[in-house]
């Protein structure tokens, strides 16, 4: 009972706490004050939290990181470009770069286009909707817990014993000798893929559906009365027409890719050349306390990501 | 105007549809089951016995299949060694409602300033939040852990103390990383709100207080369940920042942490290991069929042209 009451005590103070803390904040300040004190404390009432959350706990620490990136492990000496040579010409360093783009290119490619093609062939079918949301539901649990569904599957065991992973025992059946494929350099790195694959198809799936509900059924008819095949009216008028909406997806996903950490950490730690830019900048410094080279590897990120947010934002503005 | 997407041109109905219509109706299904069948094939794990577990796959179920919930009792329950998953439920609720109250909170008084206070720099400012919505975490990780364990501080001036509370920390880092996407959601909808009702009640002598708690409150709460569910589900199953944050304390580990360290230490109990699978996925599900709607208008909100 201890811990529940500690638990309840943490949520409530935690929750209630800051609204009462800012609806008596406002409330004070519409209370007091002439006219022209209230107009001109108002903005800082209603966006000071917001300013200053993001300002100490994002602005701030992200410029701290850039700095820590030119010194050594410790922070304290300026050691000048050595962490970013390291990031950009070590073995470890590159694997993980390298492991980075490939999953940047089939993860986001497999997940757009299975999203798309799910969001199309739903409409067609019996159910549309339990077909989606069977789709979608992986999103709904944690990467780890997807990372331990599909290690069940992947499960290895030596040929002369009965299999119990799913993709093995398929494997078996098919003649084919049962493989470790988490072991398996550079192949493991694609069964890890697919694990985020299933997790965030369900994503790119009901955005696309929701976009292709607003193409104008007008348009369409126009493009196959003109004899349009359907591969011809889908390339050719619809994905024009949801343009932004496809640009949007695609760059959010590509973004949590490059991020991808969880699935990695849980299956094999980035061992057996699978290694990822998240996993060993927290390697870096957490593990090995060189904060150094993990800001580095943090700075290298968020250089990556940097153009896509631009892009991001560009296109948000667009679209208003 | 329809809105249905139907490609198929009403003069190629018949003959063309039912043999794509096979084509189509056999992709679907086979993209359903990949989907469908492991966690399913977990879930029968989780029921089975040990020695069921590593002597055969789920799928010979069909001949000898004796369910048991020992398992789940047992992950439950936890030992004197490992925390339970029961406790590890009760942290993982600890981390995610703050970390869900608060930025909603900080949002919609934000989304309310952006929308209806007018100041200077509001849009450049607005755009500024927004940009920030894909910065990673990873950028600012080692400052904010080193900032919450020792405090900040410039010399021999210290500016803020340590947080005493790791908890508190992980609330804080997850409102931080979650705000721009709660401002973008919510703001697009306070500003789409009619502008004539907030006119009238400033008329009508109302203060800035009663317009934003009696009028504009109420009527953001489809965005406020939209976003709130998406942060929830988001806070729950998240691993990175409870694992730094909260560090290797078992006792407050969430559910992700706790299965995320069985996988590694027991990874051969797979039958432990499902069942306490299930357990963290219990609630993210429930919540997710219960209110599937408003998560997927959460997702939809910054993708699609409304």
């Amino acid at each position: 009972m201890d811990i529940i009451t500690r638990a309840l005590t943490a949520i409530v103070l935690g929750s209630v706490g800051v609204v009462v803390a800012m609806g008596g904040l406002l409330w004070l300040s519409e209370r007091f004050g002439g006219r022209r004190l209230r107009q001109a404390v108002r903005p800082w009432v209603f966006l000071g939290p917001l300013g200053l959350i993001l300002g100490l706990l994002v602005v701030i620490p992200t410029i701290r990181t850039v700095y820590l990136a030119f010194m050594d492990r410790a922070g304290r000496e300026f050691v000048g470009l050595d962490n970013l040579i390291w990031a950009f010409t070590s073995d470890t360093a590159l694997t993980a770069l390298r492991n980075n783009v490939l999953w940047m290119v089939f993860v986001t490619g497999l997940t757009i286009v299975i999203g798309m093609l799910v969001a199309i062939i739903s409409e067609r079918v019996r159910y549309p909707r339990l077909f989606r949301s069977i789709v979608f539901m992986p999103m709904a649990i944690s990467a780890v817990g997807a990372s331990v569904i599909w290690k069940l599957v992947y499960t290895y065991r030596p040929e002369s014993v009965e299999q119990i992973g799913l993709f093995n025992q398929v494997m078996v059946w098919l003649g084919i000798e049962p493989m470790a494929v988490f072991t398996m350099a550079p192949w493991n790195n694609f069964f890890l893929m697919w694990i985020m694959v299933w997790v965030w198809t369900g994503f790119p799936t009901v955005v696309f559906a929701a976009a292709l509900r607003t193409v104008p059924q007008e348009l369409v008819e126009a493009a196959a009365l003109d004899g349009a095949s359907q591969p011809r009216i889908h390339f050719s008028v619809i994905f024009p027409y949801i343009r932004s909406t496809i640009a949007v997806v695609t760059i959010a996903t590509v973004v949590t890719v490059l991020k991808v950490f969880d699935i990695i950490r849980v299956s094999t730690n980035g061992l057996y050349d699978t290694n990822v830019i998240a996993n060993e900048m927290i390697q870096q410094s957490f593990r090995l306390l060189d904060s150094g080279r993990g800001s580095a590897l943090a700075l290298v990120l968020f250089l990556i990501i940097a153009p896509l947010m631009w892009l991001n934002a560009k296109e948000i503005k667009a679209q208003r | 105007m329809t809105t249905r997407h139907d490609t198929t041109p009403r003069t190629h109905r018949s003959p063309r549809r039912s043999m794509s219509g096979v084509v189509l109706g056999a992709t679907a299904v086979l993209i359903a089951l990949v989907w469908v069948v492991p966690t399913v094939g977990l879930l029968i794990t989780s029921l089975r016995t040990k020695e069921a577990a590593s002597r055969s796959g789920w799928w010979t179920i069909l001949s000898d299949f004796a369910p048991t919930v020992a398992n789940y009792v047992q992950v439950l329950q936890g030992s004197t060694t490992q925390v339970g998953y029961a406790q590890a439920t009760i942290n993982s609720l600890a981390i995610a409602v703050p970390s869900t109250v608060i930025p909603l909170t900080v949002a919609v008084f934000a989304a309310y300033g952006f929308s209806w206070v007018e100041f200077p720099g509001r849009d450049k400012l607005f755009l500024l939040v927004v940009a920030l919505m894909i910065m990673p975490v990873h950028m600012a990780l080692v400052p904010l852990l080193a900032g919450f364990s020792r405090g900040v501080s410039i010399g021999d001036v210290t500016l803020l103390p340590a947080l005493n509370s790791p908890l508190a920390a992980v609330w804080l880092v997850h409102t931080a990383y979650g705000l721009p996407l709660a401002v973008y959601i919510l703001r697009n909808f306070v500003a789409s709100l009619p502008k004539e009702l907030v006119d009238a009640a400033r008329i009508d002598g109302a203060n800035e207080f009663q317009v934003f708690v009696r009028i504009v409150f109420p009527l953001t709460v489809p965005a406020i369940a939209a976003f709130g569910i998406f942060q929830f589900l988001w806070v729950f199953n998240d691993y990175l920042i409870p694992v730094i944050f909260l560090g290797l304390d078992p006792a407050t580990a969430p559910l992700t942490v706790r299965l995320a360290d069985m996988s590694g230490t027991l990874g051969e109990d797979q039958h432990l290991l499902a069942a306490g699978a299930f357990v963290s996925m219990a609630i993210p599900l429930v919540v997710f069929f219960s209110l599937q709607r408003y998560f997927i208008q959460g997702l939809t909100a910054g993708a699609v042209k409304a």
